[in-house]
């Protein structure tokens, strides 16, 4: 199921889980779910298409999810799969995400009106003195 | 060429005057400063491509026409570098990053053809940080030129993004050059290398050919020795251009008046973090306000609250996520010179959409309310940066001081207000300091006028380096 440029998701997981040491612990799920991915399609037909039976502790618990920057990580590298990914890359693109998600918050908590629009087109803002229109005045 | 150091360090008006009194040809003008380029040019780093022959054969036809009478203006006969992220026809257009150094474009960028219509003299294509500095590089060795060193001290860092014009025209390699900023990348080597900087109003100068690092916010601007040099060159460079739809659609014209006339002008201040500024900065820039109080009145004033900095930075992010996708998804960014840049930009290809519209929307408010401030005043003055420049071998963040002291940085760039930078002392190494005045959008005469008086009345840009 692989080819030269795409990393395989079972050396990615364990890439992961056991490089990158910041990750190892929010990694553990995902590894999981990689790996029950992995199956090949045989193998989940043989089980059918009945759910497994769960533990009785395991029907009443929620599911442990994982973190929104190992989703987005783990999405990413899937994505743009590349032999060159590291424990320095992981990490910083991790970290990365982990400011970029922290940024879009602090965007999203901005108070913003419905008509406050974006500048679809963007130029440099001047208020004009007769319209308060963009400008077209020059000094 | 009996006066070769007055060369190296001249004004383009001074240069001007030389080659319209006869004293100098620009054949011999363009001779001079190409073998300062490639004498000087791999000391520094600063340097990509001499552009010999072009160079030379364009000095020839300044001197002949003006021989035949006709003159194009200030720039005639003048030599100048440009970053080498313009396009040039039939010369490798690099970015800065390795797996590009043989990058080929079929056409001129708009700047570079203005240049030659102005009669200026392309003798380089200058050195810059790979990718002008999208990918995130947390220090100086991010080309594969090298790390920029500073004209002042080549043991420190020219800055960045637009190394090479900071750098170069720092030590006398080429009269002027053209530089680029999204965020930081003229004020900076123009402070660190005693440099006066400009950056224009967002779509004063058209990027048509320009590598798009931010569509939104990448501006083009001029790298001299004097904010009336800075003029002369955005004079040239500045007006509308079909080819960039983001353009101005009017005229610049750059307005000398006369020194007879003293204006009196307005001034704002912002309150200094001044716990991450050098001491020898702030002292310069409190001299400096004091020499400004002959010039104008002052008034300290608060930005209104606004996220800037996280504006700025998504709009940047997602831009850049866009016009690199496929760089980074071909497997050339892990070709990069600096290890940061192989990753840095990865996160930005997963941001939500609606950040980069929320953050397009704060910019509108944004813009209206610093409209509204700035409008009350002919400039705001900051120091350009909190220290001199630091050591190549360190990481920024050992020594920068998160680089500047204010807010305004981020809000003038998210919105595309203009900014000149020019020197104003030197900091506990000796390398320059600077002073930055902020504008109101289309206000670059005025911003030029204030950064002129105030160079009426010192001297820091007239020092030199030692060049070896």
């Amino acid at each position: 199921m692989s080819s030269p440029n795409r990393i395989d998701r079972r050396h990615f997981a364990a890439q992961l889980a056991v490089r990158a040491s910041v990750l190892t612990a929010a990694m553990a799920p995902l590894a999981a779910t990689s790996a029950a991915e992995n199956k090949p399609v045989a193998d989940k037909n043989e089980k059918g298409d009945k759910p497994a039976e769960k533990k009785p502790d395991e029907a009443t618990a929620p599911p442990e999810l994982p973190s929104a920057e190992v989703i987005l990580l783990t999405y990413l590298t899937r994505r743009h799969p590349s032999d060159h990914y590291d424990e320095a890359a992981f990490q910083g693109i991790f970290r990365d995400i982990r400011g970029d998600i922290a940024r879009g918050k602090q965007l999203g908590e901005f108070p913003l009106k419905n008509s406050d629009e974006p500048a679809f087109v963007f130029a440099a803002y001047r208020k004009t003195e007769e319209s308060g229109a963009r400008s077209q005045e020059s000094e | 060429m009996n006066e070769p150091f007055a060369f190296a360090f001249a004004t383009i008006r001074e240069l001007g005057a030389k080659l319209r009194a006869r004293e100098v040809t620009s054949v011999q003008l363009t001779e001079f400063f190409l073998s300062r380029l490639e004498k000087f040019g791999p000391v520094y780093n600063a340097v990509v491509r001499v552009t010999r022959d072009l160079a030379l054969a364009q000095a020839k036809q300044s001197d002949e026409e003006l021989k035949a009478g006709k003159d194009r203006g200030p720039l005639h006969g003048i030599p100048f570098g440009v970053k080498d992220l313009l396009a040039t026809k039939g010369i490798p257009t690099s970015w800065g990053a390795a797996p590009l150094k043989d990058q080929m474009f079929d056409e001129d960028a708009t700047v570079v053809v203005l240049l030659r219509e102005a009669g200026a003299v392309l003798c380089a294509k200058l050195a810059m940080v790979e990718l002008a500095g999208g990918f995130g590089y947390k220090q100086a060795n991010a080309s594969f030129t090298g790390p920029g060193l500073n004209a002042w001290d080549k043991t420190c860092w020219s800055g960045g993004s637009s190394s090479g014009p900071g750098s170069a025209v720092g030590a006398g390699l080429v009269p002027f050059a053209i530089g680029s900023e999204t965020w930081g990348s003229i004020m900076t080597p123009a402070g660190y290398n005693g440099l006066s900087g400009m950056r224009p109003t967002y779509g004063r100068v058209s990027r048509h050919g320009a590598m798009a690092l931010s569509w939104t916010m990448d501006k083009l601007g001029p790298m001299c020795r004097t904010a009336d040099d800075c003029g002369l060159v955005l004079n040239a460079i500045a007006g509308p251009d079909p080819l960039d739809p983001s353009s101005i659609p009017r005229e610049w014209t750059y307005e000398r008046e006369s020194p007879s006339k003293p204006r009196r002008f307005r001034f704002a201040t912002l309150e200094v973090d001044f716990a991450r500024v050098a001491p020898e900065i702030r002292a310069n820039y409190e001299a400096s306000l004091e020499a400004l109080k002959q010039i104008g009145s002052f008034e300290e004033i608060k930005l209104p609250e606004f996220p800037y900095g996280t504006v700025a930075s998504t709009i940047i992010s997602c831009e850049m996520s866009a016009a690199f996708e496929g760089f980074m998804t071909s497997g050339d960014v892990w070709e990069l010179t600096a290890p940061e840049d192989r990753f840095g930009g990865f996160s930005n290809l997963v941001i939500p959409a609606k950040d980069y519209i929320n953050a397009l929307r704060i910019r509108g408010k944004i813009q209206r309310a610093m409209d509204e401030l700035l409008s009350r005043f002919d400039a705001v003055v900051t120091p350009t940066l909190n220290t001199e420049s630091g050591p190549i071998t360190q990481k920024f963040a050992e020594w920068s001081q998160g680089f500047t002291s204010t807010e305004l940085s981020g809000a003038s760039n998210a919105i595309g207000l203009p900014g000149i930078t020019v020197p104003n002392g030197f900091g506990a190494r000796g390398l320059p300091t600077g002073l930055e005045f902020t504008g109101r959008a289309d206000n670059e005469n005025t911003i030029l006028a204030a950064a002129r008086a105030y160079q009426q009345r010192t001297d820091w840009h007239t020092k030199t380096p030692k060049v070896e």
